[in-house]
């Protein structure tokens, strides 16, 4: 997840999303352990060459990231930043693959948010291309991007209902005014991983199995 | 409140068909949209959820292989094998529902895919060389038999609203129609209504296609 979707996920919850993870971080690992702030030759996908200029960038990196977060590789979490005044979160696999193996319910909560989250993600991502008309139905198209007959969402889905109410509203696709199909490229590739583990089904058999287990205790 | 159960009901109904989609359409790796269909396929029937609404994802699923296989480049047997074993599975799943207009634009996708994957056997033969003009003239035929006998006449007797349907089937007959050169004004006004569903749903490439239709009935 990167910063833009975790202030879309946590906007409207009075949560300090910021200030529990960043004591979570410290928790994990000493001062001493954190890398020290990378330098531009350490940083991925530096684009120096076009418009602004090599202090110009410097000054706004620097300023974002000492803002709350660093970029590094903490006990449990990478923090990476792939384009300028972008950070990305990423859970360490091993970490992820024990902690998901006895999933506690909270873990299983914070999946459905996760669900919920990524299907107003996909469903704005297919809404912005067609916008932009980066990409038209075909005579023969059988997709999520068809919205007549067969192919329409129910309406009475409460999980579409709210995405019509948040839709324009997701920072995470774009904070402009204009959506190019690079930024929508970029959202899905960023989502890439997130994407496939929504297949993932254990963690669906694990939600219904807790659900089962939570109705027979009454 | 909804519960989990309920919440990822509705939340599968929307993003296992929405994941497919993006991999279609962003995806460098051509087989991948496919390869998650199945996959997402096969996650309902572990599941076993029991909706009506899961049975419909499953049919949509079904149909968007069916899409991909038409549209890709493979050879003709296979390509056909591929789509009657995903309409077989198709047929499994019908039952499951209950809405009578449902089933009806069901039917419809499968017969409006089927002419689709006859028209891209007939291309696939022309670049292979392997059949004259008078065959190639007579499988033209055959389609536009389907779409008008079949395709046009189960539309007319659905009761609900399948204007974008209809207008999809107007731009093939029309395409056929001038392919063959057995075009008509009578078709103006309805590559003209045609044109203006597709404006009104914002569906810029079939709102052009319709348009170069007009364009060469005007010419003919």
């Amino acid at each position: 997840m990167s910063y833009s979707d975790l202030e879309d996920i946590f906007r409207d919850m009075e949560f300090d999303w910021k200030g529990v993870l960043s004591k979570l971080l410290s928790q994990n690992t000493n001062q001493e352990n954190l890398l020290s702030v990378p330098t531009e030759f350490e940083l991925p996908a530096l684009e120096l060459k076009h418009s602004k200029s090599l202090q110009q960038k410097l000054r706004t990196r620097s300023a974002f990231f000492n803002s709350t977060f660093r970029p590094g590789r903490y006990f449990w979490l990478d923090i990476i930043n792939p384009k300028e005044e972008e950070l990305i979160f990423q859970p360490v696999e091993i970490i992820s693959s024990v902690i998901y193996e006895k999933a506690e319910p909270e873990l299983l909560d914070a999946e459905m948010e996760k669900f919920e989250y990524l299907t107003f993600i996909s469903l704005s991502l297919l809404d912005n291309l067609q916008k932009i008309h980066a990409y038209s139905e075909k005579l023969l198209e059988n997709s999520a991007i068809c919205k007549h007959g067969i192919w329409k969402i129910d309406g009475f889905n409460p999980i579409f209902a709210k995405y019509m109410t948040k839709r324009f509203n997701l920072k995470a696709i774009s904070e402009h005014q204009s959506i190019s199909l690079r930024d929508l490229q970029y959202t899905f590739e960023r989502h890439d991983a997130n994407f496939r583990s929504c297949l993932n089904l254990a963690v669906i058999k694990s939600i219904l199995a807790e659900e089962e287990r939570t109705l027979s205790l009454f | 409140m909804l519960g989990h159960k309920k919440k990822l009901l509705y939340i599968i109904e929307i993003l296992w068909f929405t994941i497919p989609t993006l991999y279609k359409i962003f995806s460098k790796d051509p087989e991948c949209a496919s390869f998650l269909a199945s996959k997402t396929l096969n996650n309902l029937n572990e599941l076993k959820l029991k909706h009506e609404n899961i049975s419909l994802l499953k049919i949509k699923l079904h149909l968007f292989i069916i899409g991909i296989t038409i549209h890709r480049n493979d050879q003709a047997k296979a390509a056909q094998q591929i789509v009657n074993s995903e309409i077989d599975l198709i047929e499994l799943c019908k039952p499951e529902i209950s809405s009578e207009e449902l089933l009806q634009l069901i039917d419809f996708e499968i017969l409006f895919s089927k002419v689709h994957l006859y028209k891209h056997i007939e291309e696939w033969q022309m670049i292979a060389k392997d059949m004259t003009e008078d065959v190639s003239f007579d499988r033209s035929e055959f389609i536009l038999g389907i779409l008008e006998n079949k395709c046009e006449v189960l539309l007319k007797s659905f009761e609900g609203n399948c204007d974008f349907e209809k207008a999809k089937v107007t731009v093939m007959i029309c395409e056929i129609r001038i392919h063959i050169k057995r075009i008509t004004e009578n078709f103006k006004d309805r590559l003209l209504e045609a044109t203006k569903i597709f404006r009104n749903s914002e569906r810029l490439k079939l709102q052009i296609k319709t348009q170069i239709c007009l364009a060469r009935l005007v010419l003919e």
